[in-house]
């Protein structure tokens, strides 16, 4: 979990729009200082409109980078993610980034990845694919959701699917798929599990990798002021299975976390 | 007891605010909007503000409202942080040195549960240099006044602000919730009692639900409301304060752009604060401070001095 350094606020125009699933657009952006500081796991804090409604920045993992040009992926269940799917190519955002700490992909402490995502949590793991795959290093998606529609993988290669009414994929949701999974997985080598979702799936999941000493990173969620470490807006609180208690700034100490500390 | 990491600049726009807090430029970043400084010194010049107010210090280290601890609100936002914070050692230790760099006047926001703790907090900092104010909230539960809230009752804020007159030559400011009667009555014995201004306002009591969970928004139900949706009700607040007291007036409620800071200039503020819209644009201090140094070192401009106040009714 490494933390970034060089946050810029970049003006940009949305460079190219298009639909990735049922209520979700992926959008794409140049912003050169945030694509060349980006680290999987990050996020960024879009100012959706010039008006004072939206008021805040809404924030959105990075879903890809590719040159001078950074990708998210909006799941609209609101106001501000309703005016990003709906906006359209030229329309003028401004973006700050890269926020927050990113995945641990180079512990050299495994030796395959296992990317396990719920929903619309599967939008950072196609920026987190690319740097495994830059660096070799073998890799295994767990994409779950409600239904086939649900189900986020365009882009992704490796990918099993769960689908809690079975319309495509496991008949159950990704703790299930991962643990149907885990056998095969841990007999070719270590495995890490790097995952994104609704927290009570993230909680699930953290319980399941301990209980087996399996080493796990989640990127949690929480509402966001600022996004920066300035309004204290977005405290979560963690507790191990050690009945450890902690509070902490999900963006400025998070959004990804050790698995250990949210266990219980 | 200075305060002077900060190089004088001659601006047409500096203003003393009195007791040694002399702002080169009339715009300050809110308490609770800024941290400590160190965060937003990399996305915004600091030195180019006049001032910087902290977070909130309590004597003990403080970690707040369980979340959901904030929402948005049309045009605005409700929070209840519940005044988190490093408490007195660490902010000595860990923030100080940092906002002693920084090239602004650093204002101390302090929040108790009782006088005992405000003194204590005062006269830990009093020997600490680089400060150059307090600013007094004195909108949390007072647990001697059964919940009462202090900055409610004249004869609280009485008490508070004479007992630390006593104890600091530091410049006293203190900051006045809208959630009362009459906030000329609370100024008024906040001047009487020794304070060197008043700042205005803090948030306005607010509360967000949603009709489909039946639940409030927020984990401590209600919050104190900020942003340009409380704009009117400050800038009334204001009017209605600097008409009542002499000491200078800080305006703040919802500033989020050039022109609204001059609004708040010409119903009787002395110096501005932004809060909630450091969350959305980072520089916009350093942004409105460079424009209101620019409007008034254009040839033929008012001057400052003679612009504060003078709205025309
Ligand atoms: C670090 C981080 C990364 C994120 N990455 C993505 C992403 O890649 N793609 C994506 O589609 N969404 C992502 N989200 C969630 C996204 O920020 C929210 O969906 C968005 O802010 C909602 O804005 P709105 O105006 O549409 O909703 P609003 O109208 O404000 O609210 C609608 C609903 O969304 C919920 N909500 C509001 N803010 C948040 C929030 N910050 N997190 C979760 N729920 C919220 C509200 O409680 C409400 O139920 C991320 C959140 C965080 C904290
Ligand atoms: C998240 C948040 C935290 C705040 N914390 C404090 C605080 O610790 N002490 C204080 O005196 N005021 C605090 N305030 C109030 C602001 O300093 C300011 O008075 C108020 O928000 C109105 O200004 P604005 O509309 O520009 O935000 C806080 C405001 C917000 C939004
Ligand atoms: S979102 Fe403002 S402190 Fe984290």
């Amino acid at each position: 979990m490494l933390q970034t350094s060089t946050i810029s606020d970049v003006r940009t125009r949305i460079s190219a729009i298009r639909p990735a699933g049922t209520d979700v657009s992926i959008l794409s952006m140049p912003c050169p200082a945030i694509a060349a500081a980006a680290r999987p796991g990050n996020f960024v804090n879009i100012k959706v409109s010039a008006a004072d409604q939206p008021l805040l920045r809404r924030p959105f993992c990075i879903h890809n980078v590719e040159g001078d040009t950074i990708d998210v992926m909006v799941k609209n269940v609101g106001r501000g993610t309703s005016l990003l799917c709906e906006a359209s190519c030229g329309e003028s955002l401004l973006v700050l980034g890269p926020l927050g700490n990113s995945f641990g992909t180079g512990t050299g402490d495994f030796d395959t990845a296992l990317l396990v995502s719920g929903g619309i949590g599967t939008a950072p793991m196609r920026f987190l694919e690319k740097t495994l795959a830059a660096a070799e290093i073998s890799f295994h998606h767990l994409v779950g959701g409600r239904s086939r529609a649900d189900l986020l993988t365009s882009g992704l290669s490796n990918v099993s699917t769960a689908t809690d009414d079975g319309s495509e994929g496991f008949h159950g949701n990704v703790v299930q798929l991962l643990e149907k999974h885990l056998a095969e997985q841990t007999a070719a080598g270590r495995v890490k599990v790097f995952a994104c979702g609704p927290n009570p799936m993230l909680k699930a999941l953290a319980r399941f990798c301990r209980d087996r000493a399996i080493a796990c990173e989640l990127s949690l969620e929480s509402v966001m002021g600022c996004g920066v470490g300035i309004c204290y807006g977005c405290m979560v609180e963690l507790s191990n299975a050690d009945g450890q208690k902690e509070s902490i700034l999900l963006c400025r100490e998070g959004p990804v976390i050790d698995g250990e500390r949210f266990t219980a | 007891m200075t305060s002077s990491t900060t190089t004088t600049i001659e601006s047409p726009a500096a203003v003393s605010l009195g007791r040694g807090l002399d702002l080169h430029s009339p715009v300050m970043l809110a308490s609770g909007t800024v941290s400590y400084g160190e965060e937003l010194s990399q996305l915004c010049d600091l030195s180019k503000i006049g001032g910087l107010v902290t977070k909130a210090i309590s004597p003990e280290p403080r970690t707040g409202n369980p979340p959901q601890r904030i929402a948005e609100t049309s045009c605005g936002m409700i929070n209840a942080i519940g005044l988190a914070n490093v408490g007195l050692d660490k902010f000595v230790s860990d923030k100080v040195p940092f906002l002693q760099t920084i090239g602004t006047r650093v204002i101390v926001n302090i929040a108790g549960k009782s006088i005992d703790d405000y003194c204590q907090v005062v006269e830990r900092l009093d020997a600490v240099e680089g400060i150059a104010a307090y600013e007094l909230n004195l909108s949390c539960p007072n647990v001697k006044g059964e919940c009462m809230i202090m900055g409610v009752s004249p004869d609280a804020t009485r008490e508070i602000v004479s007992t630390l007159r006593k104890l600091t030559g530091r410049h006293l400011m203190v900051k006045l919730t809208p959630n009362v009667t009459s906030i000329s009555a609370i100024a008024l014995a906040a001047e009487q009692a020794g304070a060197d201004s008043v700042s205005l306002i803090n948030t306005v009591v607010g509360m967000a639900v949603d009709h489909r969970t039946r639940k409030p928004l927020l984990k401590n139900v209600t919050g104190g409301l900020s942003g340009p949706a409380i704009k009117p009700i400050a800038l009334a607040k204001v009017w209605e304060v600097s008409r009542a007291v002499k000491i200078p007036v800080v305006g703040m409620g919802g500033i989020a752009s050039f022109a609204d800071a001059m609004e708040f200039l010409l119903v009787g503020a002395s110096a501005i604060q932004i809060g909630t819209m450091n969350f959305v644009y980072p520089d916009i201090g350093e942004k409105i401070a460079i424009a209101i140094d620019e409007f008034f070192s254009a040839p033929g401009a008012p001057k400052f001095s003679e612009y504060v106040g003078s709205l025309i009714v």
